[in-house]
């Protein structure tokens, strides 16, 4: 367990379905990535991709009807969270893994104090009562960078800005002491000053606190401020796992080069490449590769084989997965 | 923002001021709360003391010597000369046991029912919902007579009969509010730190549905205060000699052109206490419902 090449988390062929009535949508399509500790993992995608769902199915808090996590483990420091009774789920949420959400805004219970409710995670979490769960929610507030947190314990959300709530939230996530936490977008509704901030703050954090992070994001220049690793998703598959500088430096897949594309044209001032065509309809996925009417590499097998995972480099860090993946380096 | 380290909440009073029919009816209601709970302060005479000798007597500032109490039959008596002053008193007591009881354990059991419904869904959603559809559709004053017929005439049956469809309103609102709470990060966030359900059911959603309940239980309050007196005029609610505003009415029915006054202020008294209620209920509706204009 000690060993720092054991990872944390790892999930293998994670598929969830949501049933609706005009058939089955695989939001999420036999997904597997492992995380080590202490390391930044980005889940990226465009909106719709999976990335949510995947983290909401870790901590199996897909609703049924209409999701269903149909196939894959999880297993977190050696527990099989998959295989647990729902009633065991509550020790592995929080304690085992904490999640931010999306919404800083409305994750907040407008009718308690900000303190109160960071101290209902540190009851709930750390087993403190009393004084002691309400020095440490204080604590907390101080450690997201809260001026006077003493004060502040007593504020409603409403009366606090949408920065100071992801701080909050943030606060609430860590005051579980969480093995991996799960930031899903968190700078996603907030103005680029506040982002930079909080950014900031969680990178600070890490190092401070050593927390292992499942980060998720579809803004690239976040994944290079922040990530160690990249799993790229389209249509709920993961397409490319790689470390961050292999990202910019050499995507093998025609998407992940396709969006990195976009990014370096933009810096040399050039025109914006884009990919054409649309992301396709879950409801019908184009056969074979899913990226295939998209791809401009496409060839006969791509549209009616899909491809497997290839280990690139052979040294297991760059998985992609693709008929014909890209060698040559980005400019 | 600087804040002093626990910040006065605004205060809700405060506020009331601001509505001036809302504080108006707040303060009859008061006044009248006041005045049934401490009854026998308020006058010297029994609810069920007959004075023969002025039997159908008008309002009247004199005291009357035949019953040695000094005290003028100010509201008039009825048929059997007992005093409709003291008789309001003491039959509000029944009336808004009645309303209170009944809205108090139909709020409960609705809003409990509502949250497991709203917050469960599938299978527990479709049965209690389903009970609620059964048990609304059928009015609620035929229902409540068809029991106490069953079950014969009386306080506590009224109440029972009463009780049978009080909980539905209270259960569609507990519902239709906790569908839109569950589905909000919030709860979701919830659930994301190992909080347990109980915990998310009575921290979470509770308190954010609260305000909603509030209104709906005063309505409610003044609808079943309305019912009881159906119910009493009827003759199913509470026995002679004990008396409720309802069977007041509906004793004085016979003598309504000799002596109007009989059943004049008991429906006075339902009329005001429904009508600041309903004030109230409407003012902490708009109070709560964030909305709403603030004047």
């Amino acid at each position: 367990m000690e060993d720092s090449k054991q990872p944390i988390l790892s999930v293998k062929n994670l598929g969830t379905s949501f049933f609706l009535r005009e058939g089955e949508v695989k939001a999420v399509d036999g997904v597997s990535f492992s995380l080590n500790k202490g390391e930044v993992l980005a889940l990226v995608g465009e909106s719709g991709s999976g990335k949510t769902v995947t983290a909401l199915s870790i901590l199996r808090l897909i609703a049924w009807p209409p999701g269903k996590i149909v196939s894959g483990d999880v297993n977190l420091d050696g527990v099989d969270v998959f295989k647990l009774p729902m009633k065991e789920m509550r020790n592995i949420r929080g304690k085992g893994i904490a999640m931010i959400l999306q919404e800083p805004m409305s994750s907040l219970n407008p009718s308690q104090t900000i303190g109160r409710q960071i101290q209902e995670a540190v009851e709930i979490n750390q087993g403190l009562t009393g004084e002691a769960a309400k020095k440490a929610a204080i604590d907390m507030l101080g450690v997201v960078r809260i001026p006077s947190p003493e004060k502040r314990y007593y504020n409603y959300p409403h009366e606090l800005s949408g920065g100071m709530k992801q701080r909050i939230m943030i606060a609430i996530a860590l005051a579980c002491r969480p093995k991996v936490l799960i930031a899903d977008e968190p700078t996603c509704s907030l103005d680029v000053t506040i982002q930079a901030q909080i950014l900031k703050l969680m990178q600070a954090l890490r190092k401070e606190i050593d927390t292992t992070i499942l980060f998720i994001t579809s803004d690239l220049g976040i994944v290079a401020e922040m990530a160690d690793r990249v799993a790229m998703m389209y249509a709920g598959q993961l397409i490319e796992i790689l470390d961050v500088f292999t990202l910019f430096e050499s995507p093998a897949h025609p998407y992940t080069k396709g969006i990195m594309g976009s990014i370096m044209a933009m810096k040399e001032g050039g025109r914006l490449n884009i990919i054409e065509g649309d992301p396709p309809n879950l409801l019908h996925l184009p056969s074979g590769c899913h990226f295939h009417p998209r791809c401009e590499f496409c060839q006969d097998i791509c549209k009616t084989q899909e491809p497997a995972y290839t280990d690139l480099d052979g040294d297991g860090k760059h998985w992609v997965r693709c008929h014909f993946p890209i060698k040559s380096k980005l400019k | 923002m600087e804040q002093s380290k626990k910040p006065k909440k605004t205060s809700l009073l405060r506020r009331f001021r601001h509505n001036k029919p809302a504080l108006f009816a707040g303060i009859v209601l008061i006044i009248i709360l006041t005045m049934i709970l401490f009854a026998p302060i308020f006058t010297n005479f029994g609810p069920a003391k007959s004075d023969l000798a002025n039997r159908l007597t008008g309002p009247t500032t004199e005291a009357s010597m035949a019953v040695g109490v000094t005290q003028p039959h100010f509201l008039g008596t009825d048929q059997l000369g007992r005093d409709i002053y003291t008789r309001l008193l003491y039959g509000g007591r029944v009336s808004l046991n009645v309303g209170f009881t009944v809205a108090t354990i139909g709020g409960v059991i609705g809003v409990v029912l509502g949250m497991l419904a709203g917050y469960f869904g599938g299978w527990t959603d479709m049965i209690i919902m389903r009970m609620v559809d059964v048990w609304a559709s059928s009015p609620t004053l035929l229902i409540a007579l068809t029991f106490v017929m069953i079950l014969g005439p009386g306080q506590k049956n009224l109440i029972f009969a009463l009780l049978i469809n009080s909980w539905t309103l209270f259960c569609r609102m507990a519902r239709s509010q906790v569908l839109i709470i569950r589905s909000s990060a919030m709860v979701e966030s919830g659930h994301a730190i190992g909080a347990s359900t109980n915990r998310i059911l009575y921290k979470h959603i509770m308190p954010n549905i609260i305000s909603p309940m509030v209104t709906t239980y005063i309505l409610e309050l003044a609808h079943f205060i309305n019912a009881e007196a159906n119910l009493s005029f009827l003759g199913f609610g509470v026995q002679p000699p004990d008396t409720s505003w309802g069977l007041m009415i509906g004793e004085g029915r016979k003598y309504l052109t000799q002596a109007p006054w009989i059943v004049i202020f008991p429906g006075l008294m339902i009329a005001t206490t429904v009508l600041c209620l309903n004030l109230i209920g409407n003012w902490i509706r708009d109070e709560f419902d964030p909305l709403a204009v603030k004047l």
